[in-house]
């Protein structure tokens, strides 16, 4: 011990040259290594609030049969805030819930009305007036060989109405995927 | 044996005093006054003398006190309310009619919450006026950036407690504001999800809301009250400029700010308790989510932002918010000043040109917002244009204008970022006020005008 003190008074000028870099070099990786364990944690936290299971109702369900939609006929899933087009091309669907501020929007005689800030969308969705700037989303549609339509509101698609020949390929293509 | 009976007694004759003694560590001797401030926890937060311009009521109107003093109550009123709340979709509202109508004093404690919370979200802000109007900010960066985090934790606050009543217009007006944050590029949807804990507002958001209501943020504003304290103290007490020569004389805290302060606490506490005997918070039927009520509203502290977003996603939801943000944070940054820091305005010619920021801004506000809602009768039309040009845009350019010209006429950075500030401010007002005139498909109506028959 007391050699070593020596050592230290002896070679206090050299040494204080020698060792700042390396306290600085501690001082700042145990500086980044707190900063990188504190991050970490606020990751560890965001992913633990942000879970792989849904919490609210699933984004895919059936809507019924091709045959409970009548022809040229606009319907609305109240529980679903989603809106069932069967027209003579064939079946659509796409979302009830307004894109300016998501309240659900409501018929009128020549589109859609959002009750909370007026704004307007036409029969398909699309926005005609009012603080809206996008479409309504029209959501992907298959059908299952017994003929029941499903509905994947998690998914957009281009606004248009398919067949129902050809929801029964997408259903064939979900399998293979 | 015998001495030790004898001190058992005398020691048990004795309780009633030294309890008395005991619980109280006070000096019994009053010319020590000094003794009394270091051994008594709620007197050590003050300083030991204070300046005679502290002690004067519109030097800082008492926002602070008042600030931890509805925090406290709200804490009381609202630990209350959790014995019979249930955080859950199924049983909130539930919860809440009993408290309303059935626990003997549960409207009162409802209404002693929810009229505090209110209070408690102007009072911070006016703080924050307070101290930015003063330039008390200046070389107190801390400070300045620890009161302006408890300002955002106090509207969290706020916002996740208008949930919890889980009637219709809590649910959709959580619903509105949040749909805000997807118009915010980049962060914006997965912030929401993250708080919503789905892409809706359902049971998991009521249950995150509740968590952190009643646990994270008070807990948070907890420790950062106390850092703004113990900052307050360290940094000198209340930020005065070498400039102000009168009343600079010391007094002791106690009694003359101890028994003020105190006071201020009773007379604040009257004033809610009377208010919430009177004014009844309401409770609205259970909500349905699938049906929106015309219009629906964020609460008023959000209400501007609302009203900017239905003018511009880009410039009202986005650009006019960030750069509001950004001159809070950077105003220590931008104004480096020692001078006219603790006068309201700084000096009579800065004053002067503050005043005309304001005056100019409230002006062009009503302008811009008359030309905006002439163009169509009140309805927005999306066309290409209005995300340019709308009131938003105009108070936003103006905001800049007027930070060059006032900093360059009062030759101050101070001036500068004040009067920006105002201009930014007067907007939000504004845009408030116009948010609350708004009826049915958000058509502009005067408080005097009567909405269309049906709603």
């Amino acid at each position: 011990m007391a050699k070593k003190k020596k050592n230290n008074s002896e070679e206090s000028t050299s040494e204080s040259s020698n060792t700042k870099p390396r306290r600085d070099f501690l001082v700042t990786g145990g500086a980044i290594l707190l900063g990188v364990s504190a991050a970490s944690s606020m990751a560890a936290v965001v992913r633990f609030a942000s879970p792989d299971f849904s919490t609210g109702a699933p984004t895919s369900f059936a809507l019924g049969r091709a045959s409970d939609f009548k022809l040229n006929t606009l319907s609305w899933l109240r529980d679903r805030d989603i809106f069932v087009i069967h027209d003579k091309i064939g079946f659509g669907a796409f979302s009830a819930k307004c894109t300016h501020l998501g309240c659900i929007v409501q018929r009128t005689s020549d589109g859609f009305k959002c009750p909370c800030h007026g704004a307007c969308f036409g029969p398909e969705g699309e926005v005609l007036s009012g603080p809206a700037r996008r479409d309504l989303p029209w959501f992907h549609l298959w059908a299952d060989n017994d003929g029941m339509i499903w509905v994947d509101s998690a998914s957009e698609v281009a606004a248009k109405t398919l067949p129902l020949s050809q929801l029964k390929q997408q259903s064939g293509d979900e399998d293979e995927s | 044996m015998s001495g030790f009976l004898r001190t058992l007694w005398s020691n048990l004759l004795a309780i009633p005093s030294n309890i008395r003694t005991g619980l109280r560590p006070l000096p019994t001797d009053p010319a020590k006054p000094s003794v009394r401030m270091r051994r008594a926890f709620f007197y050590h937060l003050h300083p030991m003398t204070v300046t005679r311009r502290a002690l004067r009521p519109f030097v800082t109107m008492g926002l602070g006190l008042a600030s931890i003093t509805l925090f406290v109550l709200l804490c009381i009123s609202g630990a209350l309310l959790m014995v019979y709340y249930d955080p859950s979709a199924t049983g909130a509202h539930a919860s809440l009619m009993d408290i309303q109508y059935a626990v003997p004093l549960g409207a009162f404690l409802r209404s002693l919450h929810r009229w505090s919370a209110h209070a408690m979200v102007l009072v911070v802000v006016m703080h924050m006026f307070r101290v930015a109007s003063q330039g008390a900010y200046s070389g107190r960066q801390l400070n300045w950036t620890i009161g302006l985090s408890m300002l955002v934790l106090t509207m969290g606050l706020a916002f996740t407690g208008y949930l919890l009543p889980w009637d219709q217009r809590s649910y959709w007006a959580v619903t509105v504001t949040a749909s805000m944050l997807d118009h915010f590029p980049l962060i914006g949807e997965s912030f929401k999800e993250l708080f919503l804990g789905g892409s809706s507002v359902g049971g998991a958001t009521l249950l995150r809301f509740y968590a952190l209501h009643v646990a994270w943020l008070p807990v948070a504003v907890l420790v950062l009250m106390a850092l703004h304290l113990w900052r307050l103290r360290k940094d000198g007490g209340l930020a005065i400029g070498s400039h102000v020569s009168a009343d600079v004389e010391k007094v002791p805290a106690w009694p003359h700010l101890v028994l003020r302060e105190a006071s201020y606490v009773l007379v604040l506490l009257a004033v809610m308790f009377v208010i919430s005997s009177i004014f009844s918070a309401s409770l609205g039927g259970a909500p349905d989510i699938h049906h929106p009520s015309n219009p629906e509203k964020a609460p008023w502290y959000f209400l501007w932002l609302q009203e900017m977003v239905s003018y511009s996603v880009p410039v009202g939801g986005v650009l006019y918010p960030v750069a509001l943000v950004l001159l809070l944070i950077g105003i220590p940054l931008l104004d480096r000043e020692k001078s006219g820091v603790g006068m309201w305005f700084g000096p009579p010619k800065a004053k002067l040109v503050i005043m005309s920021s304001i005056l100019l801004a409230t002006g062009a506000f009503i302008l811009f917002e008359f030309l905006y809602m002439s163009r169509s009768s009140g309805l927005y039309v999306a066309e290409i244009g209005t995300d340019i040009l709308n009131p938003a845009t105009g108070m936003l350019v103006l905001s800049v204008l007027v930070f060059f010209t006032s900093g360059i006429l009062a030759a101050s950075t101070r001036t500068a970022c004040l009067s920006a500030l105002f201009v930014l401010v007067i907007g939000l007002v504004g845009f408030m006020l116009v948010g609350v005139c708004r009826g049915p498909d958000w058509i502009f109506y005067w408080p005097w005008q009567e909405w269309p028959h049906g709603f």
